[in-house]
């Protein structure tokens, strides 16, 4: 019997066989899916040996002074291993960048059919990327890993699936699309795999800031994050981490502001922290940043309690 | 037969090399399984398990060496390979070579079911033959990349033993992955 064969195949080589699937990470997380077995080894082993290796200085910032550098003698961050590898690979999505929450919809209150004019080429990033070619919106998406459109979410939206949990009227956050791995331009509402580079780095972190934030360690992907065209303006998705996010001064702003910038039904992208608090409100971002003319703002970002950010910068 | 290696002791281990290339041939190791099977082979494709490598360095190994762990069936799998990759082609040096060797590699996992791989795995790791069981996982890797939890779960013949709850978290968690 297959089963009884393999699961005598000791924990070491099965860890090997996932690790030769480090370079696309959601195969280690469809793995997690599988057993509770396979669960425990990509959380605890897969997760922490692939952050040590693509994050090392963010996780000797991270972790408690009392553990040691070695990599199978410390504590887990905040939120565990596999919340801060998902924070390296994850967008987290229009959804969970608070972009959807507004009531004005920004242009993104969408009218039903494909979008026509959407350029799959901005001339505006530089990154590497040779994957340019986009293929047309297909009707019904549900088996495809080729582009999506606005229209195409709505339309499978109204087909029933089982799964689905839905919190608010139009938006679906159990809906998670697939996106091609270095594909520029995203178009998901939910959580996918971030094009571009899987760093984290304090500068990008500083610039978000506003200055009596300083003192305190944001770590934020690259720049310029994920990068989501919609109908009005393009967003860059990006996600972050704080150091030490509980003895943080934007920790201790938010709770004198007695919370109130808490944001009910945005959970965190990234663990199971169920609230988030905005940034924004809590004027922990800079000022100049501002808003638009129609009111939207330029940068959004929402913090969990394990210090968790999931943000978008507007062009 | 000769050995060019040039180093800066260069004549002891030359000298080593060519004693080595005139006696290993001629040693003969025999392996039994654990279902009764004997197999001999050169000493050469012997010391690629590294459990038997060690036994002949200590002088452990006698004419005969049980291999407890292993069946006669893929122990002669195993065999076979070692056979075929007691030198390693250079990459550099000789890219013809390597790339008939890996063209063998493929053909000899296309006929293996991966129940097959997997007790060949189970034996590479005892055995401590790296080769084998790098190659042998990278199959698996290659077998379940890309694939749905579900269809992960057919292939190794494994059971979902997530509760309802711990199930839909998890889900959830890793969403973002899916097709929905």
């Amino acid at each position: 019997m297959a089963e009884s064969t393999f699961s005598c195949v000791p924990e070491d080589v099965v860890f090997n066989i996932f690790f030769k699937l480090q370079d696309d990470p959601r195969n280690w997380a469809r793995l997690a899916c599988v057993c509770t077995r396979f669960s425990s080894i990509v959380r605890n082993v897969c997760c922490k040996t692939q952050c040590y290796s693509a994050i090392p200085t963010v996780i000797s910032d991270l972790l408690p002074p009392s553990s040691s550098t070695a990599a199978d003698s410390s504590l887990p961050p905040p939120g565990g291993w596999a919340s801060l590898f998902k924070l390296a690979v994850c967008c987290p999505g229009l959804f969970h960048a608070g972009i959807l929450l507004e009531n004005s919809d920004f242009g993104l209150e969408r009218e039903l059919g494909p979008d026509q004019n959407l350029d799959p080429k901005p001339s505006t990033t530089d990154l590497a990327s040779d994957d340019g070619e986009v293929s047309k919106p297909l009707g019904s998406g549900l088996e495809t890993t080729s582009f999506w459109s606005l229209y195409d979410d709505l339309y499978t939206d109204t087909i029933p699936a089982p799964q689905e949990e839905i919190e608010t009227s139009d938006i679906r956050p159990g809906r998670d699309l697939p996106v091609r791995k270095r594909r520029k331009i995203c178009r998901s509402l939910g959580s996918h795999l971030a094009s571009g580079g899987w760093n984290l780095s304090r500068e990008q972190g500083n610039k978000l800031l506003a200055s009596r934030f300083r003192g305190d360690c944001l770590y934020i992907c690259n720049w310029p994050g994920c990068i989501h065209v919609e109908e009005k303006r393009n967003y860059m998705l990006f996600r972050g981490v704080f150091k030490d996010f509980k003895r943080s001064r934007v920790w201790r702003t938010i709770n004198d502001g007695n919370h109130r910038s808490k944001i009910s039904g945005l959970k965190c992208a990234f663990c199971l922290c169920d609230e988030t608090w905005d940034l924004h409100s809590s004027f922990c971002l800079r000022r100049v940043f501002g808003f638009h003319d129609d009111g939207e703002p330029v940068v959004r970002a929402y913090v969990c309690e394990n210090g968790h950010v999931s943000g978008a910068w507007t062009a | 037969m000769s050995s060019s290696k040039k180093s800066s002791d260069g004549k002891s281990s030359e000298i080593e090399e060519a004693v080595a290339s005139l006696t290993m041939p001629f040693n003969k190791i025999l392996l039994t399984s654990s279902d009764g099977e004997s197999f001999e082979i050169d000493e050469a494709v012997a010391r690629k398990f590294q459990i038997i490598a060690h036994m002949i360095e200590d002088d452990c190994a006698g004419k005969a060496i049980p291999i407890d762990n292993v069946t006669g069936d893929i122990l002669s799998k195993i065999i076979e390979y070692a056979k075929k990759h007691v030198v390693e082609p250079d990459e550099d040096e000789d890219e013809e070579a390597k790339k008939k060797l890996d063209s063998w590699d493929a053909k000899f996992v296309e006929k293996l079911d991966l129940e097959t791989i997997f007790k060949i795995i189970l034996a590479a790791n005892y055995l401590n033959f790296e080769g084998l069981l790098g190659f042998a996982s990278q199959t698996v890797a290659d077998y379940i990349k890309d694939k749905t939890p579900e269809e992960v779960r057919e292939i190794f013949n494994i059971e979902n033993d997530f509760t309802p709850e711990e199930e839909e978290a998890i889900r959830k968690e890793n969403a973002w992955t899916f097709n929905g």
